[in-house]
């Protein structure tokens, strides 16, 4: 019903006739989301507690979106906010990640099973294109990312290895990424 | 597609890639967050290198972490291989000794072995020395000569002054080439009897007269070949 609307559109009918519309929000951007709090956290349950949290503050914060940025970058904008607090907390009371279920009752809407079969073939799907992504990557650029996720070497190593300065090792990762993400945008992963 | 702005876009790229993977220090850090609060274009740069790094970490979680780790066998074992020789397979033994007892086991036959190599070597020096010492000719007027030579010797001599003394008074007594003969007789019976149980250095041999000794001796003959020419 709302597959064919734009995030800006569905953000101000969410906004002024139906909170549901918000759920489609939640579907096309909860990857990409939890995928930016992996990025600042650095763990996976960590992760998945920032980006439900990011999306409750921004269906609370619904009324205050403006317009005058894009959907993704003022969600962006509050899952890195939210990131930074929890990362706040943890220095603070390193022992006091409270799970809150009682918080359960306060969602509108629930986020996909992981384990759904839906969720598992998109999985798959995506795994494929990964591997054709990166395969499909020039040589200079796939060694630092294959040196980098899978041989977990870190900045140093891998200029000392490869025989190029720090930068460089940085600003290629950073170009593997960026094309990566080109190419699997390219190619939409639909969930039946 | 992104918009870009004609505004300044700031290039934190190098932050990005460092912050994603904790390779970033607690200043530069504590900076870039405080950045990235603020800076959408920034924020939405971050979200996509994060997006992408974490397709490649699913990959690498769905696809690759089951796999188990291949054994690599390796056709050549230097276990297999014999060794030529005592000192290889020695060698060998300490390379592949596995434990202490082993190296400690390995060290006590070499340290045998080397020396037994020393008794041995040392053994037949020895008897070299001997056989040298046997081969020296005997001597007993050098002056040089040890103090059992030196006693035997001059022994020697008093027994052929009694001898002689003995001869002459015999020969007086008696008269003719028999006693002289019998002088020499006694002179060589009595070194003789002199030399048993001496050093091995003047076993088997006859003893060396001096000047004085040789000239007894000259005048002895002389006498002997006189009484023979006389009849």
């Amino acid at each position: 019903m709302f597959t064919d609307l734009t995030d800006e559109e569905i953000v101000n009918l969410a906004v002024r006739e139906d909170a549901n519309a918000f759920g489609e929000i939640v579907r096309r951007w909860d990857r990409k989301i939890f995928a930016l709090c992996f990025g600042m956290l650095g763990r996976e349950d960590d992760a998945r507690d920032a980006a439900q949290e990011a999306f409750i503050a921004a269906y609370r914060n619904l009324a205050s979106f403006r317009g005058d940025a894009r959907v993704s970058s003022w969600l962006h904008r509050i899952a890195v906010n939210q990131c930074l607090t929890m990362k706040r907390r943890q220095r603070s009371r390193a022992e006091d990640l409270i799970d809150d279920e009682n918080g359960e009752e306060d969602r509108v809407f629930i986020a996909p099973l992981l384990n759904s079969p839906a969720r598992r073939t998109e999985m798959k799907e995506r795994m494929t294109l990964v591997r054709q992504a990166v395969t499909a990557l020039p040589t200079d650029l796939r060694q630092v990312i294959v040196m980098k996720e899978f041989e977990e070497m870190t900045f140093q190593e891998i200029s000392d290895t490869l025989e190029l300065p720090l930068s460089t090792v940085k600003s290629r990762l950073y170009t593997a990424l960026k094309q990566l993400r080109m190419k699997l945008e390219r190619t939409p992963i639909e969930v039946v | 597609m992104e918009k870009e702005s004609d505004k300044y876009i700031c290039n934190h790229s190098d932050e990005i890639v460092a912050y994603i993977y904790g390779e970033i220090s607690e200043n530069d850090r504590r900076i870039f967050e405080s950045h990235l609060g603020a800076c959408t274009n920034c924020t939405d740069e971050f979200a996509i290198v994060s997006d992408a790094r974490f397709s490649v970490f699913e990959w690498r979680k769905e696809e690759f972490a089951p796999l188990p780790t291949p054994e690599i066998s390796i056709p050549f074992h230097a276990s297999s291989v014999r060794p030529i020789g005592v000192f290889a397979a020695v060698a060998a033994m300490i390379r592949n000794a596995g434990s202490m007892a082993q190296v400690s086991a390995s060290l006590l036959l070499i340290s045998g072995a080397v020396l037994i190599a020393i008794a041995v070597v040392n053994s037949n020096r020895t008897s070299e020395i001997v056989r040298g010492q046997s081969e020296l000719p005997p001597t007993v007027a050098s002056p040089i000569q040890s103090d059992a030579s030196t006693l035997i010797a001059s022994d020697l001599k008093a027994v052929e002054r009694s001898s002689a003394d003995r001869a002459v008074k015999e020969t007086l007594r008696n008269g003719g080439a028999t006693g002289r003969s019998y002088v020499r007789k006694i002179a060589v019976r009595s070194s003789k009897a002199q030399t048993s149980g001496t050093p091995s250095t003047l076993m088997g041999k006859a003893p060396v007269l001096n000047s004085f000794e040789e000239k007894e001796d000259r005048s002895l003959r002389l006498a002997d070949l006189l009484d023979e020419a006389g009849g």
